[in-house]
């Protein structure tokens, strides 16, 4: 224990019993301790004798100005508490939908092109074409070999096209997706129903549904009137008979992937529901995957017109113009592909069939309304969930940016106050 | 303290009943007569707006004096200079004939002092705050209080010396 350094505070009474003690045994023993107790007591008494001020004003004006009523609620009152649980919950979703939005905002889209693009660029047996490089000047035509050139089919190429799944298999490898997110199913979520989910994915639905109802044709004129004011159409219909209580029907349609769910419940409505069958394949990954391929192979395409300009012999311009001929055929088969794709994504791929039962009544009122209602607070909640969860991650990924804030924030604070 | 005992907000309109001389004075010693109402007023309406954050940790008085010394720092950094020592330049004699020498010896004391530690003397020696209460009103640890104290001592007895000899 520092005696001297403790000596005022033993002088004020602010030791513990203990250092008290120890204090005292030292002041004993020392007439110069005792001394200091002294002139420390001392200068304490002259400088409270010193402590005069004039006589305090301005009480009134601060009673005029002081609020009549009590203070302020207590910071944790329940409802206060309520409005920052709310107002933290409502943060959390903004941010999560943000953090959604960012995802899949037209920037991202154009990187997840960009880089399929690079690698669709370079695949197996490839020679990639830099878009900004000067081939003629690198390499001369005569050393190529036929299809070695960039966007050339080459022997890998032609076995991916005699094999569809190596091809699928190959792009996702490419485009750096996980193992089946390219062309896999999504099962629906609780096996008939489909949520449509948010965002700017590119979902392809394919579903079927058996019905039998009292009267087929009539069935049938309100299925076709259905759709099209769902702004779909029938691609086929097909209704025959064999006897008066044997009638068929089948319905090929398409409908706003928007609206596939919708179109697929109210159909089975009409009657009982035999089989009901939904599949949805995300293709968001290929769509994008094909956008890269056809932007390399556009820059390949530019390339060898600039090398035909160059080229001066004829051998040397018949062989670029046939890989020119063959990058063109590529980038139409592809633009064919992802037009597909689109329209698929874009139009779902509804099948019905009706059969006739007269006994039968329409679906009218049986668990429509509340199984409606269970289905869609359903997808209301999971969606919820899945915002606030994603606000969580940002929340917790952002923490090297708003903790300092925040904490530059409250030091202001407490100095302002 | 979100799921415990909620504690309560001081009414600030008993608080001044109570403590508006005190806080005065304390204002006066720390910015000068001139601007000790206007820093006491600042000092209770800020007690207003901040009732709710009252986290009952220490005396309503305590918590008071802190945004008083807030109130006082933020006025000296506006100023630019030490308010306080308009005070202590006009410091009454409370005895005339004895205390002359003793004014303008404490005055010369006090005005050497650091503004922390002068902080610390007029809390302790003139507003009788303990060394804990201190530590929460300035807001550093007890044991900086007591070095600050000791310290603050040693350089007053340093500046006293001569008159010291001459008692």
């Amino acid at each position: 224990m520092n005696v001297l350094e403790n000596l005022k505070a033993y002088v004020d009474g602010e030791l513990s019993p203990a250092e008290k003690s120890v204090m005292e045994r030292a002041i004993e023993g020392s007439p110069e301790l005792r001394e200091e107790v002294e002139r420390l007591r001392d200068l304490s008494t002259r400088i409270a004798g010193a402590n005069v001020t004039p006589e305090p004003t301005g009480y009134e004006a601060l009673r005029a100005k002081l609020p009549t009523t009590k203070a302020a609620a207590p910071r944790f009152g329940l409802p206060r508490m309520l409005a920052y649980g709310m107002t933290g919950v409502v943060a959390l979703f903004v941010l999560g939908t943000a953090g959604q939005f960012l995802q899949n905002n037209p920037f991202a889209r154009a990187q997840q092109m960009e880089e399929a693009a690079v690698a669709a660029s370079a695949p197996e047996g490839y020679v990639a074409v830099p878009s900004n490089t000067d081939m003629a000047a690198q390499a001369p035509i005569t050393e190529m070999a036929p299809g070695a050139v960039g966007g050339a089919p080459s022997e890998s190429t032609r076995a991916m096209k005699a094999s569809p799944e190596r091809e699928r298999n190959s792009m996702e490898e490419r485009t750096k997706m996980p193992s089946g997110a390219g062309l896999s199913a999504v099962p629906p979520p609780n096996g008939n129903e489909l949520v449509v989910p948010f965002g700017g994915r590119d979902i392809i639905y394919d579903g079927s549904i058996g019905v039998e109802v009292p009267d087929v044709q009539k069935a049938v004129d309100e299925a076709v009137d259905l759709i099209q004011s769902f702004g779909g159409y029938v691609v086929n219909s097909n209704t025959s008979s064999t006897g008066e209580d044997q009638a068929t029907a089948y319905l090929s349609a398409r409908v706003p992937a928007a609206k596939f769910s919708a179109a697929l419940a109210a159909i089975g409505r009409y009657g009982k529901v035999l089989s009901r069958n939904t599949q949805s394949q995300d293709v968001t990954a290929t769509v994008a995957s094909y956008e890269g391929r056809i932007k390399a192979l556009r820059n390949s395409e530019q390339e060898y017109l600039k090398m035909l300009n160059r080229a001066r012999t004829t051998d040397e311009r018949l062989q670029i113009q046939r890989a020119l001929n063959e990058t063109r055929a590529q980038i139409s088969s592809l633009q064919t592909q992802h037009a597909r794709l689109k329209q698929l994504a874009q139009m779902s791929n509804l099948e019905v069939s009706f059969q006739q039962n007269v006994g039968v009544k329409p679906n009218e009122g049986d668990d429509i309304w509340w199984k409606d209602s269970w289905t869609g607070a359903g997808n209301a909640t999971s969606f919820i969930w899945e915002r606030l969860g994603r606000g969580v991650i940002y929340l917790v990924m952002l923490a090297p940016i708003w903790i300092p804030l925040g904490l530059i924030y409250l030091w202001w604070r407490r100095r302002q106050a | 303290m979100i799921f415990g005992k909620k504690p309560s907000a001081p009414d600030v309109g008993r608080l001044a009943e109570l403590h508006y001389d005190a806080v005065w004075r304390f204002c006066c010693r720390r910015v000068g007569e001139a601007h000790a109402s206007d820093a006491t007023q600042d000092t209770f309406l800020t007690a207003v707006r901040r009732s709710s954050s009252f986290r009952g940790e220490s005396e309503a008085r305590t918590w008071l004096f802190g945004i008083a010394l807030n109130v006082c720092r933020n006025l000296h950094r506006k100023s630019g200079r030490d308010l306080g020592e308009e005070w202590l330049q006009h410091l009454p004699e409370p005895d005339p004939a004895p205390a002359a020498l003793e004014r303008t010896t404490l005055r010369q004391a006090l005005l050497g002092l650091s503004p922390e530690h002068r902080e610390a003397v007029i809390l302790h020696e003139m507003e009788g705050f303990s060394y804990r209460e201190i530590g929460e009103i300035v807001g550093v640890p007890e044991g900086t209080v007591k070095s600050r104290l000791h310290h603050a001592f040693l350089a007053l007895r340093k500046a006293l010396a001569p008159e010291e000899i001459a008692r």
